[in-house]
């Protein structure tokens, strides 16, 4: 979906901030300690456009939630600003964050636990209507029972319980509730995460279609690469509370540039028989978020890393050849043309491996 | 490979019976397992492919759940009609298991070191013969990996060897004897400084690394079967990754028989040699895994294989099955995937409904499917 | 997966009328009833239950119309002393002929609005300030200082064994009926403090609170509408269970102090009747007996019930216990709509019905 004019950006975010403080012992206060922080988002910058949707990747402490959360103004960021169609709304309050929620709406992660397990369906998907505008129980009802089959649930289950509904139909109950006041961005935290493959598929088709026909633009947050692949415009990886490459979906899919992207895009499981009994490459584990130190965050895994990687922060910066692509990483030029297959093959994988780059 | 299968499981079917009805959890499940062998089980939520993993070893809670018939033969011997009481001497040397969730299979309280030395422990003992073990001495094989003690006999089932203090005289689980095989299980596993590692409390380590603990736990026992249920379900991309590649890796190694239960195509794609299709409570695909993901010859693997999304909403909407899974408290008669099929035909519906049958019938134990047609299956 | 796959759900009783009707007074028809049903299922809640209602209806009887006593409550009759058990007088009299029938039947609405009011008291006080106390605790806020403040009274009330405490109260109080109800009601409201902070504190940390603020529901709404919500049930059953330990309780503070104690005629309250029969306990133990086995069975009644009501206040456990099991056992369920199934509705079949 490249458009030749710049499309109007809907949700800016720059450079976003949340840090968690971490309690301190009073031993560790006596003693000055300074205090400790989960750098959960940690300076992100990202524009969703207009009708478009934007694609968060990454693994569990990327932040992608945290940012999610910070987007749809339940958590106030540490630092950095919001904006939403160039009006600021980092620090809105009272009626003014109200009225901003009816363009904004969040679809959670947990379909089961993200409806009140109390109240009937028609409770649930008229909620946002009943807390927006003052309107009467019947004309409640009767637009969520409007409102119901086009996310794919009969219209005729409004006095039910969600914990009658099955995984999929509960994912459809929230999606219901966040359209209800017709928003203008729907940020959906891992939608598809709790669905079956077959459900899945029919949630993303939902998904895109109530895109094309209403006009939405979305904030997809998830880890699979299957469903940003099919749902996303654009895609930005983010690892370890940092933003680390951003494009359009085909690019950043078909040829990532950075390590972490590579290694991401390699350990996703294809059911393809002939890729089967490879190794994978990339060693250790995701470090620790607190007062992460100077350098990559990406550098004790990675297997391009250099003594520069560990000292210097890598800026998100465009890379020659990669066209509307930011990359975070010193060597993106070096590591650009390497495939991510490469990291599924080649000799064991030993501590401290470095893999031969090619020569240019 | 010819040799006699390390696990055979026939026609075995288990309901639960619950205040609310009973449900049909398995129903005529029937395959079996080479020696050194890895087998898939896929399938959606509730197919019954978890229950399936704990009735082997018989760890299913009874109520609610009860075996109808079938019988699950481990090593010559069928589990189902052991008395219970002597099921523990089956489980551990005998069939091994890896959960989902390492966090709530590790026990919190222990370290590491507790955790790995007293599976080591157990099976000393049932090596000497102290404890009685039903292990046939599985194809449990160390020789291309790092070198254990070189006098470890496994299994010698049902015989008490030697005198008795003899016998009684298993080392404590703080000599350095069960140390140094702690190291190495940890080793095993891949884990870089398992001093370290050794001292500390499951919650404190990541999930990967609580995963790969679990699965040295589970090894130091050397099972000849290992049944591992969604071992990496709970883990981030990179981190499945590195853990499918220790088991690959492994499976080079010990060559014991895995039993390996996912969700994810992929994933099953990646490990299985052979793979079993559930649906509804039935295998109604089994056979090599190239044929059963290249050729499906049942309309659900294919509808399945379909729904996986591999390309842009810019190429239309994505293949997904109509309608629902049914429930297992009233399975739709003949083939229970039939209201679904979109190659179903009126025949379909009636009972008996298909069972397993070669699509090959010049290979009754290759390629099998549970469909009428599975001839004509594009 | 080792557990059972969830319960079908059965067809949806809306199905049959126009679904924008509420229908109030057929959804209240129909909890009365599943609240009939759940409670059978066990069969001791279910005699809690019959105890519960069968007690309150005597008390209210007994309340609204005294002369339904064989004898008017305190009725001297110096032709009937000691007398032990019998048909005339089936719980014996004491040593100035009063019916002990008639008396301990005169204390059972004492005895159920004390054990109501202290109850009910403490479930409204202590859980208001712990819903303050657990939902409005955000760090360097007002509402965190008033959180502090609450939870260190509770905690300097808890300090104390409520016994001690309650008897404490009494003598400071002085002797009497009121008293002793605002001596244990002061006792007993820290206890509900702490559990509804606790249950405030897991219910706002679920996703569908965050659902509500993200639909711009304010924050006063997101309590009574979600949190009181769902910390009522856990409240309710205890409040259950608790009725009948503030009634033991109150009756061993009226023992002890004999604080309703009168020159002459008993009290009609259990544990005050206790006490004022305590001398006579060896020869005339009936005096003592009957009070005490009205207090026993009152406490055992409102514990089975609380049990019971546990499983039947929360929708997700009733469902699968009842709607399922009954569904089943009608065998209506077949080809019945399963509620939000994955089911697409029915259309012009999609692309992949044609490959």
């Amino acid at each position: 979906m490249a458009t030749a004019s710049e499309p109007a950006a809907l949700l800016e975010a720059e450079s976003l901030k949340k840090w968690f403080p971490l309690a301190r012992s009073i031993g560790e206060w006596a003693s000055r300690r300074p205090e400790q922080a989960i750098h959960a988002v940690d300076g992100v910058s990202l524009t969703v456009h207009e009708r478009e949707t934007l694609a968060l990747i990454g693994e569990s402490g990327s932040g992608k939630t945290t940012f999610g959360w910070l987007a749809a103004r339940l958590q106030e960021p540490t630092g950095g600003t919001l904006r939403f169609r160039g009006q600021e709304i980092t620090h809105l309050s009272g009626t003014a964050l109200r009225d901003w929620r009816r363009k904004v709406q969040i679809v959670f992660q947990d379909p089961v636990g993200s409806l009140d397990p109390r109240l009937r369906v028609w409770q649930i998907v008229g909620e946002p209507l009943r807390a927006q505008f003052s309107l009467s129980k019947v004309e409640v009802r009767r637009r969520v029972a409007e409102l119901l089959p086009q996310t794919g649930l009969p219209p005729d289950c409004l006095d039910q319980y969600p914990h009658e509904f099955s995984g999929g139909g509960r994912q459809r109950l929230a999606l219901a509730r966040a359209l209800t006041v017709d928003p203008e961005l729907v940020i959906l935290d891992e939608p598809t995460s709790a669905l079956d493959v077959a459900v899945q598929a029919q949630v993303l088709n939902r998904l895109v279609e109530l895109q094309r026909t209403r006009g939405l633009s979305y904030l997809l947050i998830t880890h699979n690469v299957a469903a940003v692949r099919y749902a996303a415009d654009r895609v930005a990886v983010l690892y370890l509370g940092q933003l680390i490459e951003l494009g359009s979906v085909g690019d950043v899919l078909g040829r990532p540039v950075h390590p972490y992207s590579k290694a991401l895009l390699a350990a996703v499981p294809v059911p393809d028989v002939r890729r089967r009994r490879t190794r994978y490459r990339i060693q250790g584990e995701v470090p620790t978020l607190i007062n992460p130190r100077p350098g990559c965050r990406f550098a004790p895994r990675c297997p391009f890393v250099q003594d520069r990687c560990r000292s210097e922060d890598p800026a998100l910066r465009p890379v020659e050849g990669y066209p509307g692509r930011v990359v975070a990483c010193h060597r993106a030029e070096e590591v650009g043309p390497i495939p991510a297959e490469t990291l599924l093959t080649g000799p064991e994988p030993g501590a401290g491996t470095t893999l031969p780059l090619p020569r240019a | 490979m010819t040799d006699a299968p390390v696990l055979v499981v026939d026609d075995l079917s288990v309901d639960y019976e619950v205040a609310a009805g009973r449900f049909h959890a398995l129903s005529n499940v029937s395959f079996e397992m080479l020696p050194g062998r890895v087998t898939g089980i896929v399938g959606e939520t509730g197919c019954g492919k978890s229950t399936l993993a704990h009735a082997i070893p018989g760890l299913l809670p009874s109520p609610p759940a009860r075996i109808r018939s079938g019988k699950v033969v481990f090593q010559g011997t069928d589990l189902t009609a052991l008395p219970r009481w002597k099921l523990p001497t089956v489980r551990g040397t005998g069939i091994g298991m890896v959960f989902q969730e390492p966090l709530n299979s590790l026990n919190p309280a222990y370290r590491v070191f507790d955790q790995v030395a007293e599976a080591i422990r157990v099976r000393r003992l049932r090596e000497k013969g102290a404890v009685r073990a039903r292990s046939g001495g599985g194809p449990f094989d160390y020789s291309r990996g790092p070198a254990t003690t070189p006098t470890s006999t496994i299994g010698r089932p049902f015989l008490p060897g030697g005198p008795v203090e003899e016998r009684m005289r298993s080392p404590p689980v703080r000599s350095p004897e069960i140390r140094t095989e702690v190291l190495e299980a940890l080793r095993l596993v891949r884990i870089n400084d398992p001093e370290t590692i050794l001292r500390l409390y499951p919650h404190e380590l990541s999930g990967g690394m609580r995963q790969r603990i679990m699965i040295a736990q589970t090894l130091a026992e050397r099972p000849s079967l290992l049944i591992a249920d969604e071992p990496t379900s709970a883990l981030d991309v990179t981190i499945q990754a590195q853990v499918l590649t220790l088991m690959k890796e492994l499976i080079d190694e010990i060559r014991t028989s895995i039993l390996f239960i996912s969700h994810d195509l992929g994933v099953i794609a990646e490990m299985a040699d052979d793979v079993g299709v559930m649906y509804a409570g039935r295998v109604i695909e089994f056979g090599p895994v190239a044929s059963v993901f290249e050729h499906p010859r049942h309309p659900y693997t294919r509808a399945l294989l379909r729904a996986a999304p591999d390309r842009s909403k810019a190429d239309g909407p994505l293949e997904s099955i109509p309608g629902s899974v049914p429930s297992l408290a009233r399975l739709p008669g003949g083939c229970a995937f039939h209201p679904r099929c979109v190659y179903a035909r009126p025949n379909c519906g009636e009972n008996p409904g298909p069972s397993l049958r070669p699509v090959d019938p010049a290979d009754p134990l290759g390629h099998r499917s549970a469909c009428w047609y599975a001839a004509e299956i594009p | 997966m080792t557990v059972p796959p969830a319960a079908p759900a059965s067809s949806p009783p809306s199905a049959g009328r126009a679904p924008l009707s509420v229908g109030r007074a057929r959804r209240v028809g129909r909890g009365l009833r599943l609240l009939y049903r759940t409670l059978r299922i066990n069969p001791l809640s279910f005699a809690g239950f019959v105890l519960v209602v069968l007690l309150g209806a005597t008390g209210l009887v007994v309340w609204l119309v005294p002369s339904v006593l064989p004898y008017p409550a305190l009725s001297i009759n110096l032709n009937a002393t000691n007398l032990a058990p019998s048909w005339a007088h089936p719980f014996g009299t004491d040593e100035l002929g009063r019916d002990l029938l008639s008396n301990v039947l005169a204390g059972l609405p004492v005895d159920l609005a004390i054990g109501f009011t202290i109850a009910g008291g403490s479930l409204l006080f202590g859980g208001a300030l712990g819903v303050v106390a657990g939902y409005y605790n955000r760090p360097r806020s007002l509402g965190a200082v008033a959180s502090m403040v609450i939870l260190r009274v509770t905690d300097l009330f808890l300090a104390f064994p409520a016994l001690i405490l309650a008897l404490a109260f009494t003598i400071a109080l002085g002797r009497g009926l009121y008293p002793i109800v605002l001596a244990v009601f002061l006792t007993w409201w820290p206890f509900y403090v702490r559990l509804a902070r606790g249950e405030v504190l897991v219910v706002k940390n679920q996703p569908y609170i965050a659902a509500a603020r993200a639909a711009g529901v304010s924050e006063g709404r997101i309590v009574l509408r979600h949190v009181l919500r769902n910390i009522l049930e856990p409240l309710m059953v205890y409040f259950t269970l608790d009725v009948g330990t503030v009634i033991v309780t109150f009756s061993t503070v009226a023992f002890v102090t004999h604080g309703i104690q009168y020159p002459v005629t008993p009290p009609v309250e259990w544990g005050a009747m206790v006490a004022y029969y305590e001398d006579y306990v060896t020869y005339l133990p009936w005096t003592v007996l009957f009070p005490g086995i009205a207090i026993f069975v009152t406490v055992l009644a409102f514990s089975l019930l609380g049990d019971g009501l546990r499983d039947v206040l929360d929708p997700r456990t009733r469902q699968s216990m009842i709607q399922v099991g009954s569904a089943a056992r009608e065998g209506r369920v077949a080809g019945a709509f399963v509620a939000g199934s994955d089911e697409e509705p029915p259309g012009p079949p999609g692309p992949e019905a044609s490959s």
